[in-house]
């Protein structure tokens, strides 16, 4: 059944391509366009290639022939027009404007014939494409390779429907109105449209990755010394799954496991919300700087045994200066956006001397000259023989008659070409050639291929060269660079203060009670420096036996690779130390070295090797640890995984 | 760069035939927190549009600007750049129709949409102008 109506369309492609062939002395453009009509009424979508192939051939044999008959009812019209110079002026009216009509069918079909080029694919034998072709036309390279008569790319098709279109139901920015589709989802897409901004000022919030996940270092098998000023804004677990000290026995003792939610978490869940949704996310930004800590430390204790302590605990977040919104954030986009004019302004000017700098390419003149002068040849045949256009054309056409052409596509000291006043200027025939004839059919996709096989090899080496020259002055990138930096790193950057209470309650020793106040603040580019103040407190169960005292503990945090808005945390490198000074105990000092692994978005494995003067139970041994585990932030996890 | 085009017409250049009354008309249209872009005249620096001006529309975030305008200054051969910035704006649909002296869009120069998660990723899209 298909190779049935497979050949009745081709068929029906050979008759009505084979008809008019017969009859090529009456060239009727009405009737030409009927052919045409009918022809383009047969649908050969979903066909096979060869009868698409076929349909196209043939429209392309119509429209040439169209082009020829309206060429020669130009002509006839041109010969009445001057026979009739001096009758009255309507009539000289009405072949002037019936001479437009003609020009611009006949720009509208050369559109059609250059279409059906592009479709057509390149075949010696497409004879039907030169044979009907303006006798004396010169015929020059297309980008394609194939050849074709000048006048037929005075107007070619603008480059369209890149490789991105047909993925276009696959982008959310498709699904923006646009004046040209239907507005029936204008409500949606306004909707959708706020979702994202909410989206993505929520994201740069939710990807803070100076946010606590691992259990704080009141454990004694916490990976860290050191607790962050924030935490996650749901749910964060945190393990010290093992540790390995430099004593054997003391292998895999202990561990902690720490649970984190903030009070938006609750609220949340209070509110029937969902927990990332981002216009209830933004609308609540304070409840995300309450948390709570709930968590237990195994201990192991000096008759060898272990005891599980209870720990709990509290933070709030007091300052925080990473908020995008805030004042000093803008400022850093204004300078962005100032950066951002000197830097289109100058990608304007580098874009319009290299596209000009073809003009001066005596390769690219050979081939341009005489596509113009066919250009003008066409033109002129369109216009009232008394109009300016008419006789500046004229003056033009003269340039070539006596060789005079090098002042042609001539550009300025600038490289571009001068603008009205000053000498030398491009008429606007130059200008809409170069537009339509030279930038539109060889700048555009695959130009370098084009320029090649068009002018040769040495054209591109020169605009390579030219490039590289016109490229040695990037400050304006340089700075937009530096201003976006900037930005980036004055989030990152912004100090937070918090402050931290937390208490591990034991069935044997002493409770313990920790009251801390965080810093965190952005020294340099990816290096941060994390320092706590901490109170501390050992309530003993011997009465006269509680100590009281302090602890300051420092880290440096070295992000070591970049951070995107989607995907794993960077990888971080820690280092850090604290001092801690307990009434009627000798100072204990450590130190660490950290490495946080990112392995999916939301998990981090940190690892540790902690150096102290004397373990947790005093005794100047097991001085080394090291410590590893996993931490789970539920935010980023439910981020990655919620549908965008 | 990892901007995504996803392109339906992109031209390189344009002649507009001013003396008979054709213009040119941008449209763009930003989602994010802080949609940062700006459409300059390169030849003559100016500023055409930017996040600054004044949005025809808050609710999908659109700005317009039809060129030439009376205050703007004419060049035979100039580049109108766009320059696109995702450090809070993660997508732009960028649109530029060639009119005509009655007001219709008479082609399609452009109409791409770019997409970034990128916050330090810019993009300059072109178009070569000439006009008479």
């Amino acid at each position: 059944m298909k190779r049935l109506i497979s050949a009745i369309l081709i068929a029906a492609v050979f008759v009505f391509t084979a008809c008019p062939a017969f009859g090529q002395e009456i060239l009727n453009p009405d009737a030409i366009r009927g052919q045409i009509r009918k022809l383009e009424e047969i649908s050969v979508e979903g066909r096979s290639v060869a009868v698409q192939r076929a349909h196209n051939r043939a429209l392309l044999g119509l429209y040439t022939q169209l082009q020829t008959a309206l060429q020669q009812e130009i002509d006839e019209l041109k010969k009445i027009q001057a026979l009739t110079a001096s009758s009255d002026t309507a009539t000289r009216q009405d072949i002037a404007n019936e001479l437009n009509k003609l020009a611009s069918a006949s720009t509208e079909t050369d559109k059609q014939i250059a279409r059906l080029q592009n479709i057509v694919p390149a075949q010696p034998s497409s004879t039907d494409v030169n044979s009907a072709m303006t006798a004396g036309t010169p015929k020059v390279p297309n980008p394609a390779g194939t050849t074709f008569a000048a006048p037929n790319i005075i107007r070619p098709e603008p480059a369209s429907n890149g490789p991105g279109s047909a993925s276009m139901s696959l982008s959310a920015s498709n699904l923006v109105a646009t004046p040209n589709t239907p507005q029936t989802g204008d409500n949606f897409n306004d909707a959708l449209n706020k979702r994202i901004q909410e989206i993505v000022r929520a994201r740069i919030q939710q990807r803070d990755p100076t946010k606590q996940t691992e259990p704080p270092n009141v454990a004694n098998s916490s990976t860290s010394l050191v607790n962050m000023p924030s935490a996650g804004d749901l749910v964060n677990v945190g393990f010290a799954l093992a540790g390995l000290t430099s004593n054997n026995a003391d292998a895999n003792a202990t561990e902690s496991v720490s649970v984190t939610a903030s009070a938006y978490a609750f609220y949340a869940l209070a509110k029937n919300q969902d927990l990332l949704n981002p216009d209830f996310y933004n609308r609540h930004p304070n409840w995300r700087r309450l948390s709570f800590t709930l968590g237990y430390d195994n201990e192991k204790l000096k008759d060898g045994t272990t005891q599980k302590a209870p720990i709990f605990g509290w933070k709030y977040l007091i300052v925080d200066k990473r908020d995008p919104s805030r004042r000093r954030n803008q400022e850093a986009f204004q300078m962005i956006g100032k950066n951002l004019r000197t830097a289109s302004t100058a990608f304007g000017n580098i874009s319009q001397r290299i596209v000009y700098s073809f003009a001066k390419s005596s390769a690219v003149r050979t081939v341009l000259l005489p596509q113009f002068s066919a250009f003008l040849s066409n033109r002129l045949k369109t216009l009232d023989a008394n109009s300016t256009e008419f006789s500046r054309i004229k003056k033009l056409q003269a340039k070539f008659e006596n060789g005079e052409t090098s002042d042609l596509f001539l550009p300025n000291s600038e490289g571009v070409p001068p603008n009205p006043g000053e000498p030398r200027g491009w008429s606007p025939e130059e200008l809409e050639f170069y537009t339509d004839n030279f930038q539109n059919v060889y700048l555009g996709p695959d130009y370098r291929v084009k320029l090649k096989d068009a002018f040769g090899q040495k054209v591109l080496d020169d605009l390579d060269a030219f490039l590289t020259e016109q490229l040695a002055d990037t400050k304006a990138f340089e700075d937009l660079s530096d201003s976006t930096r900037d930005a980036l790193e004055s989030i990152r950057r912004a100090p937070q203060f918090s402050f931290n209470f937390l208490t591990k309650q034991r069935a044997e020793i002493a409770d313990e009670y920790q009251a801390d106040t965080i810093f965190d603040y952005g020294l340099a580019d990816r290096i941060n420096l994390t320092l706590n103040g901490s109170f501390l407190y050992r309530d003993s169960k011997l009465v006269g036996a509680d100590t009281r005292g302090g602890k300051f503990a420092g880290q440096f945090r070295f992000q070591l690779t970049p951070e995107k808005l989607a995907g794993r945390n960077p990888l971080f490198f820690f280092l850090s130390g604290n001092a801690e000074l307990l009434s009627g105990f000798k100072p204990v000092y450590k130190a660490q070295a950290k490495l946080n692994i990112p392995l999916f978005n939301g998990v981090d494995f940190p690892f540790s090797l902690t150096y102290a003067n004397r373990n947790e139970l005093g005794a100047a041994k097991n001085k080394t640890r090291l410590q590893f585990g996993f931490a789970i932030d539920t935010a980023r996890i439910l981020q990655a995984l919620t549908p965008k | 760069m990892a901007v995504q085009k996803n392109v339906t017409t992109e031209t390189p250049a344009v002649f507009v035939n001013v003396s008979g009354g054709e213009s040119l008309r941008y449209r763009i249209t930003a989602q994010g927190a802080q949609p940062l872009f700006t459409l300059v005249d390169s030849r003559v620096d100016s500023l055409l549009l930017s996040n600054q001006s004044a949005p025809i529309s808050n609710a999908p975030l659109m700005f317009e600007r039809k060129w030439p305008l009376p205050i703007d200054s004419m060049s035979t051969a100039t580049n109108h750049t766009m320059g696109l910035h995702f450090i809070a704006a993660p997508q732009y649909h960028y649109q530029v129709d060639l009119m005509s002296a009655t007001g219709q869009v008479k082609r399609s120069l452009i109409d791409i949409s770019y997409t970034s998660n990128v916050p330090d990723d810019v993009f300059f899209q072109g178009l070569s102008v000439t006009a008479a």
